[in-house]
């Protein structure tokens, strides 16, 4: 056997043919390793690219598009850029035309969120394009809507809810003597629990506080649906009150008022004489209404003896204390009060009369115009009655004042169960500033499923009260205590462990679609 | 054979210290400490600021491990520094790249081709580095423990041809019963090296030991023969080891096969996602 033999068939026992020594032993190199890599590289590369630019890009976007925008999925274009990524003119190529000329979706406007304040906008120092916050790509199910709280916190110094959200405003707002109203809450449910038989102190609550359908307030309050099934009943009276006559001050009867057919007392000759008791020099009324028009005809006319200065405060049934937002308010209740008195006077034929109602309506005309102009400056101090307002006699002390003031207590006896009056005006009843969360979404409904109202609203401590059957000090129990829940309250709820806490569980970034046409006047 | 594993426990020591381990660890807390607080203010995406730092980095750490393979062609980065702080780039950011990875993603699962392949690729890449490592101190511990000697996987071809001729020089003069027994159960067995991963953990004496074909033959045979069985049984037990070396070392080397492809191919479609990220 040669020795090229031997090279193909070593051992002449064995059938088997020995190859070459590196076919055991060779392996792949790391260069056709790479070479392999680097051509699978190639192929992917050529097949996203091709995806991407001659396809509809499914392999290289993540998941799909939500739903609004699913008619743009393959459309690469429709909303990214080269270069320049998901540019907002793009979003806002469908979306302001959404929003009209406002651009409510534009970021200076976010800070509206839902409070429905269209003038309220902020500067852009912290502008971010739309895609930075509202991430697509999620899914068909995904919401835009969802911000991360990462988003909200790198502008807004919070970090979390649980640990430095800021307090409620109205929580820090100091209300203290602003309400004007003699009202406790305690007594209140004491007595609806004890005039309707109730068990659960909640039931009270409702009977007052009538949800509203968005469950987020409740309806205003107001005597006529809240207050009037109790107070002001047929007996309620007012104290004998010395009728007017020239020896001192004294009020106006029925009688007188008819006769003088002054503006704005027309009310007078339609109403029951038989609630008139006349005890001989005074008089009693029974019964009282709420705003009854004969007190508020002599609360006038005495005030005008004391503060003759003070003729616009006529023309409102109550003091002019308002917040500047309401400024143009009060001067519509004070035009439809002169408006009620030139009606009331143009069946008089008498030329005076006649050319006092031109005069009127001028002025009246005058006034509308000026309330139409928002940059007008309104001052309602003007129908406010101060020391300034006083009679000469008040403040040489020729003037009996408190024969004026015993009058004045005589007839507004059943009003200072619950109102405040000075200087003979009964002081306007203050809303409180803060109209709730403002610019957070809240629904009692999501929440009276876990709680009970007295659960959250606790800053009276109705319950512990009623259970001790102990009567709330002044100071704990009165119309000026907010009793809405502090920040720490939802807390105790709101965590990372229980109910959620991000940022758009409560606020909103755009206004909701219902404000969208108030939003456009 | 010790040698080779001393060498290798001294390597796996060089991997344990120096500035490399020490970075990598700070990075990884780092790393780890600003995601826990992006979770807790909101969660991570890969868009947002956080995320795109991370896949940044996650990006930069993968770039640094690819040295380690570059070392070998461009002089240029070889000459940045030695060997063993290649391969603690090489092993330590490997690991951190994969954690920076999953930090990047908000250890959410892969939506959409690309991103399904860069995770895919990710893992496997990561996954068979893991192997690599392991075999890389397990194989030489193994050869320690069940072999005899130290052999180069490349000598081993020549080697089993030189067992082989002389096992056939013994046999051809004996007894036709010895040649007969050789060509059938001996021949084929040392007619080159074998991949034998069933036998690997068996011990070849064990395994012959009790071949009562062998102790028959030998009890029909003169001395001067049976002698010769004995020392061509040796003679295969030596073989047996060399098929052990054999497959231990190819799985050893041939690892890359399963590693080294990918890794290239991820570093292609990091690039490609680095390019539609910006571009879109």
């Amino acid at each position: 056997m040669g020795s090229e033999d031997r090279r193909f068939e070593k051992g002449f026992f064995s059938p088997h043919r020995l190859p070459v020594a590196d076919r055991y032993t060779r392996l792949t190199s790391r260069s056709r390793l790479f070479a392999c890599g680097g051509l699978a590289g190639l192929v992917l590369a050529v097949l996203l690219l091709a995806s991407a630019f001659l396809g509809r890009g499914t392999a290289i976007a993540g998941a799909p598009l939500t739903d609004s925008h699913a008619i743009f999925d393959g459309d690469c274009a429709a909303c990214h850029t080269p270069l320049q990524g998901t540019a907002d003119a793009k979003c806002l190529s469908c979306h302001q035309q959404s929003g009209g000329e406002l651009g409510i979706y534009t970021f200076a406007r976010h800070y509206m969120y839902r409070s429905g304040e269209a003038d309220r906008s902020a500067a852009d120092v912290h502008e971010v394009a739309c895609g930075t916050c509202h991430r697509e790509h999620q899914g068909r199910e995904a919401s835009l809507q969802e911000v991360a709280d990462a988003r909200c916190v790198s502008c807004h110094e919070v970090n979390s809810f649980e640990k430095d959200h800021p307090e409620f405003d109205f929580a820090v707002e100091d209300n203290a003597g602003v309400a004007n109203l003699k009202f406790a809450h305690v007594q209140h449910v004491r007595e609806v629990m004890a005039e309707s038989e109730l068990v659960e102190p909640e039931a009270a609550c409702l009977s007052c506080h009538t949800p509203e359908a968005d469950g987020k307030g409740f309806q205003p309050l107001a005597f006529d649906r809240h207050c009037d099934a109790c107070h002001l009943s047929r007996s309620d009276a007012t104290e004998p009150a010395r009728v007017a006559s020239g020896s001192g001050p004294g009020v106006a009867t029925l009688g007188d008022i008819r006769s003088a057919g002054e503006p704005g007392s027309q009310w007078a000759y339609f109403w029951n004489a038989g609630e008139f008791t006349d005890l001989g020099g005074s008089v009693v009324k029974r019964p009282v209404y709420h705003a009854d028009p004969w007190i508020l005809h002599n609360l006038r006319k005495l005030r005008g003896d004391l503060y003759p200065g003070a003729e616009l405060a006529d023309l409102l049934d109550t003091s002019a204390e308002v917040p500047p937002d309401q400024v143009r308010a009060l001067h519509r209740e004070a035009i439809a009060t002169l408006a009620r008195q030139i009606e009331g006077l143009r069946g008089d034929p008498s030329p005076a009369v006649q050319r006092e109602i031109a005069e009127l309506s001028e002025l009246l005309a005058a006034v509308e115009a000026r309330l139409e102009d928002p940059y007008a400056p309104l001052d309602a101090t003007r129908f406010g009655v101060g020391p300034a307002d006083e009679a000469d006699g008040v403040a040489t002390g020729t003037m009996d004042v408190a024969a004026y003031e015993a009058v004045i207590s005589a007839i507004i006896e059943p009003c200072v169960q619950c109102h405040v009056v000075e200087r003979a005006t009964i002081r306007r009843v203050q809303q409180p500033a803060h109209g709730g969360l403002a610019r957070a979404e809240f629904d009692h409904r999501a929440h009276v499923v876990h709680a009970r109202c007295m659960d959250c609203h606790d800053v009276i401590p109705t319950r512990e009260l009623l259970l001790s059957g102990e009567d709330a000090t002044a100071a704990q129990d009165r119309a000026e205590v907010v009793n809405l829940p502090t920040i720490e309250s939802c807390r105790s709820c709101h965590g990372s462990r229980t109910a959620p806490a991000s940022c758009t569980s409560c606020h909103q970034f755009h206004p909701d679609k219902s404000h969208w046409s108030t939003l456009s006047r | 054979m010790t040698a080779l594993v001393q060498r290798l426990r001294g390597a796996g020591g060089v991997v344990r210290s120096g500035p490399v381990p020490l970075l990598s660890t700070l990075g990884a807390v780092a790393a780890t400490v600003a995601f826990m607080v992006g979770m807790a203010t909101g969660g991570v995406a890969p868009s947002s600021p956080l995320g795109l730092g991370l896949g940044v980095a996650a990006a930069l750490s993968l770039l640094a491990v690819m040295l380690y393979s570059a070392r070998r062609a461009m002089p240029a980065v070889r000459r940045l520094g030695p060997t063993r702080t290649y391969l603690q780039v090489h092993l330590w950011g490997g690991t951190l790249f994969f954690l920076l990875f999953l930090y990047h993603t908000g250890f959410g699962l892969p939506s959409g081709g690309m991103v399904a392949g860069l995770w895919l690729l990710s893992l496997w890449v990561v996954l068979t580095g893991a192997v690599g490592l392991f075999l890389q101190r397990a194989v030489p511990q193994v050869l320690n423990t069940t072999s005899s000697f130290e052999v180069h996987l490349e000598r081993i071809p020549g080697l089993v041809d030189e067992l082989r001729a002389r096992a056939e020089a013994k046999v051809a003069e004996s007894d036709p019963r010895v040649r007969s027994w050789f060509q059938k159960r001996v021949a084929p067995v040392m007619a080159g090296p074998r991949v034998t991963y069933r036998e690997l953990f068996r011990s070849p004496a064990a395994h012959l030991r009790g071949t009562r074909e062998v102790e028959l033959l030998k009890c029909t045979l003169e001395a001067e023969d049976a002698a010769v069985v004995d020392e061509v049984q040796g003679l295969r037990v030596t073989k047996h080891e060399m098929d052990v070396h054999y497959t231990l070392q190819r799985v050893l080397r041939g690892w890359l096969v399963l590693h080294l492809p990918a890794a290239v191919a991820l570093l292609a479609l990091v690039v490609l996602h680095v390019f539609f990220i910006l571009y879109f």
